[in-house]
């Protein structure tokens, strides 16, 4: 399924951002506003038990005596809490076995995203959950995946079916006052994805989650938790789109991730938020905080992601190397253009022995954005053997851009072998002049160039991502280059 | 003495000399505070102990300076005991083309020459210890290269501290002028001098064209703490190196910043810090490009042994009419022992697209490979080790182009892997 250039050039054609769109479906609103009886009324929305609500009015109590965090390297105005919806549901909300039941609106909307379900079940081997406004919609492939005791399910379905599950997880990763937004969305999430892999089993196919914020005004505070048990293995895709607003929305969702001995989990992400127009009005403030724990031994947790959206971006996901010989890894792509401002990156926090991490992450930065990258390696004095790596380049196109690093590397143990290497640089004319000297015309020599330099990430990502993925890199440095 | 005021009235007493140093006690008796832990840029580094001791103040009498002296250096020497000028020790030989003087002794002209430099590059507005130096410093140094001069020897500046609990704030100011080429040796020493505390502060002018070197050697002693800043601004087709030589002290924490405010400049910093006990050596490092066409390098190398602690934190910040930067920083660490710690943070922030800027930086141990090599060449374990610790900052000590202060530092290089050893 090779990305050819003649639809490299359909696509190039389309200046504007795909998927902005507004789906106009009545949907099930809360008032605006945070306060303890806005969390009772989520609580009670979605019928949940007495111990979920107390998770969520202590994580409230933790969050009003936080301040919002402002270390990171992004400038906005202060978003106004109160100001948000809390609680948004597309009010056709019933369950659904065929297709045919699905609001057609909903269903159009699905097919102009190029995630049709449809398409989706033909092409074997993804099963979508979707979330839209935080609430999910539609699980396919539940039966299937139910035969191999596989768990994948909405997160509040989780919540009423497999209470002891979510009780034992919830919150072991991201506790529930680890920071500001997390703190945030313990308080108020609404939905997100559950899966738990039982012991010994390899997921047969990749699962997927969509998320699409459509109501204006509302935040979206989605959570999911991957729980791979003993021996198993796990690919989890998970992409994100918005309709273009002109206010700017808010984003704060939780991921956790627990590998337990032997598991492996893939979390791959392709987000596409909305950026903001060219003059950065509007677009998604992405402040999310995901947090893989590798809790066994010989556990694995591999993050992929491809930013290219979101005007902010504030974003680090983790890997918490427990188990002796457990392995983390992060290969991510952050393009940011006009006025976009990134600031992501990973921690790797080397606690078991023999354990390893890898960090490649590769920044793009166009127009007048800001791209940082923030990255964190901590070996811990019982991390005997530890062994990092890490690589973080930054490309500018464009004389108004920032790329920027700030990697904190801290070694309390002697046979820990780290290694950082940083470089930045644009493109070369050397390489431009190669491109246009065998008649490729310069925006498409750039598309190359940046695939090119990309190629590390994308390999990683599952192959239908990563078509994606190259076509998002195309069109958001469009118009970036000459 | 919890109270930052308290903490300073114990200097209050102490005549301010100079506009610039009433300024500064307004500033730092207001708003400004001592950084915490909770401070970005001193995360790492706990200076409470530091701004909240009790000090006193005493020159004692020193017989000679002779065990201070580098071995076989033919340097001009200006000497300084808790900060006070000693003219008995100094060298007052006129040299041509270089003027240099007490501080507190500048007169008429010259006087108003230093007035028209000091505290005019280093920020003594927002940092703190910055501002503790120029609100209290009793003295410094003043020193005057003249255009096209090419010095033959180095100027020494010797810091010495001598006794208990002393405070020294040290200031030094130098001049560079248009093609004019010049070394400096800023050497601390120490006598016997349980908690004390040196706070220096270097301004370093390189004018049009001009040279300069400068070599900081810290060997305070053992039990003390030195808090050191340097601000280096150059001119247009300016060089300027600076190597930073950590060899004792409980507490060190290095500023080093340059400002690149002409075309044509070419920055370099070097440092080492052997660290061990329970030593703490923080070198931070900034380097500010604010025009286009300037070059800058750094290399920093660190072993760390007992329970020490290294950091380092170098930035590289290049503004958008900074096209055509190319800028490269690294920074090695090994470490020898299970409890020895080093945090590192290599930063870059970049605002122009036609730059090349790189950094990088490692952290591991000796090679075993070339460990077994060499042992299987007859070298036991303790001279293989040695060997490649001379080899691992041989990069850094090959930059200090003047052969006695070169030998005298790999010489304590190795003298403190030896102690290590036993």
């Amino acid at each position: 399924m090779a990305y050819t250039e003649e639809e490299l050039a359909k696509d190039l054609k389309q200046q504007k951002y795909e998927f902005g769109f507004v789906s106009n479906f009545a949907s099930d609103k809360a008032p605006k506003g945070l306060n303890e009886d806005i969390i009772r009324l989520i609580s009670a929305k979605k019928n949940e038990p007495e111990w979920m609500l107390e998770y969520r009015l202590k994580a409230f109590k933790g969050w009003q005596e936080m301040i919002e965090p402002t270390w990171a390297h992004v400038h906005y105005p202060q978003v106004d809490f109160q100001d948000i919806y809390y609680y948004s549901a597309p009010k056709t909300k019933k369950k659904l076995n065929s297709l045919d039941e699905v609001d057609p609106e909903l269903k159009s909307m699905y097919d102009r995203l190029g995630i049709s379900t449809e398409e989706q079940k033909r092409l074997v081997g993804v099963a979508v959950d979707v979330v839209i406004d935080s609430v999910s919609v539609e699980t396919s492939f539940k039966e299937k995946l139910g035969e191999l005791g596989i768990i994948f399910c909405s997160f509040s379905e989780a919540v009423q079916e497999h209470p002891e599950l979510v009780k034992k997880y919830l919150g072991t990763v991201v506790p529930s006052n680890d920071n500001f937004y997390a703190a945030l969305n313990a308080a108020v999430f609404t939905d997100g994805s559950f899966c738990y892999i039982p012991k010994g089993v390899r997921c047969p196919m990749e699962l997927s989650t969509y998320f699409r914020i459509n109501e204006a005004q509302t935040g979206q505070f989605e959570r999911t938790l991957v729980v791979a048990d003993q021996g198993s293995s796990v690919s989890y895709l998970e992409g994100c789109t918005a309709p273009q607003r002109d206010e700017n929305q808010l984003h704060a969702a939780v991921v956790e991730l627990i590998a337990l001995d032997d598991a492996e989990i893939k979390y791959s992400t392709v987000q596409n938020w909305y950026p903001g127009n060219e003059e950065g009005k509007g677009g998604i403030y992405n402040f999310v905080t995901k947090r893989g724990m590798c809790e066994g031994k010989n556990s694995k947790i591999s993050w992929t992601q491809v930013e290219t959206g979101s005007a902010i971006t504030w974003k680090y996901p983790s890997c918490i190397l427990k188990g002796d010989n457990s392995i983390g890894e992060f290969y991510s792509v952050a393009v940011t253009n006009n006025y976009q401002q990134a600031d992501t990156g990973t921690k790797m926090v080397h606690i078991g022995k023999n354990t390893k991490s890898t960090i490649i992450s590769k920044g793009i930065s166009a127009g007048k954005s800001n791209n940082s990258y923030r990255g964190l390696v901590k070996v811990l004095p019982k991390a005997s053997n530890a062994r990092n790596f890490s690589q973080c380049d930054s490309l500018l196109l464009g004389s108004e851009c920032g790329a920027h690093t700030f990697p904190y590397i801290e070694a309390q143990n002697s046979t820990s072998k780290i290694e950082h290497e940083a470089t930045t640089s644009k493109i070369g004319e050397d390489q431009i002049f190669y491109c246009l000297q065998r008649g490729i015309d310069q925006e498409k020599a750039v598309s190359l160039i940046v695939n090119g330099y990309a190629k590390e990430v994308l390999n990683k990502l599952p192959m239908e991502f990563a078509i994606e993925a190259q076509k998002l890199l195309s069109i958001s440095l469009e118009g970036s280059v000459g | 003495m919890a109270n930052k005021l308290d903490f300073l009235k114990q200097f209050d007493q102490l005549t301010a000399l100079f506009p610039v140093q009433g300024n500064a006690r307004a500033v730092i008796h207001n708003g400004l505070d001592f950084p915490t832990t909770r401070d970005e840029y001193w995360k790492y580094t706990r200076v409470t102990s530091l701004v909240e001791s009790e000090y006193v103040r005493n020159v004692p009498n020193i017989d000679s300076i002779d065990a201070f002296r580098v071995p076989g250096l033919d340097a001009q020497y200006l000497v300084f005991v808790n900060g006070e000028y000693s003219k008995k020790f100094s060298d007052t030989e006129h040299i041509e083309g270089v003027e240099v003087t007490s501080m507190r002794l500048a007169e008429g002209e010259r006087k108003q020459q230093m007035l028209q430099h000091l505290d005019q590059y280093i920020d003594s507005e927002t940092q703190a210890f910055h501002a503790l130096n120029t609100s209290y410093f009793l003295d410094g140094s003043f020193i005057t290269v003249e255009k096209n001069t090419s010095l033959s020897k180095p100027i020494c500046i010797l810091n010495i501290c001598a006794g208990k609990r002393q405070a020294n704030n040290i200031r030094n100011l130098i001049v560079v002028g248009e093609m004019a080429k010049a070394e400096f040796i800023s050497l601390h020493e120490g006598h016997e001098n349980e908690g004390s505390f040196t706070n220096a502060v270097t301004e370093l002018k390189v004018e049009q064209g001009g040279d300069a070197s400068l070599y900081l050697i810290q060997n305070d002693g053992p039990e003390s703490a030195h808090i050191n800043a340097i601000q280096v601004v150059q001119e247009k087709d300016s060089q300027s190196k600076v190597v930073t030589i950590t060899r004792t002290g409980k507490l060190v924490r290095n500023n080093l910043n340059f400002t690149v405010a002409g075309q044509g400049c070419e920055s370099n910093m070097y440092g080492v810090y052997f660290t061990s006990d329970k030593q703490h050596v923080d070198n931070h490092t900034y380097v500010d490009h604010l025009v286009p066409n300037c070059n800058s390098n750094e290399l920093y190398k660190g072993v760390m042994s007992d329970r020490s602690t290294g950091v380092f934190n170098g930035k590289i910040m290049v503004h958008r009419d900074a096209q055509q930067t190319n800028a490269f920083q690294s920074n090695q660490n090994i470490l020898l022992s299970e409890r020895a710690t080093i945090n590192t943070k290599p930063e870059l922030e970049i605002y122009a697209d036609d730059v090349k800027c790189s950094h990088g930086c490692t952290i591991g141990q000796l090679d075993e490979e070339a460990m077994f090599y060499l042992q299987t060449r007859g070298l036991g374990k303790a001279a293989a080790a040695k060997l490649l610790v001379q080899a691992f900052s041989g990069d850094v000590t090959a930059q200090i182009t003047n052969d006695a202060l070169r030998d005298m530092v790999e010489g304590f290089l190795h003298q403190k892997f030896e102690d290590q050893d036993a």
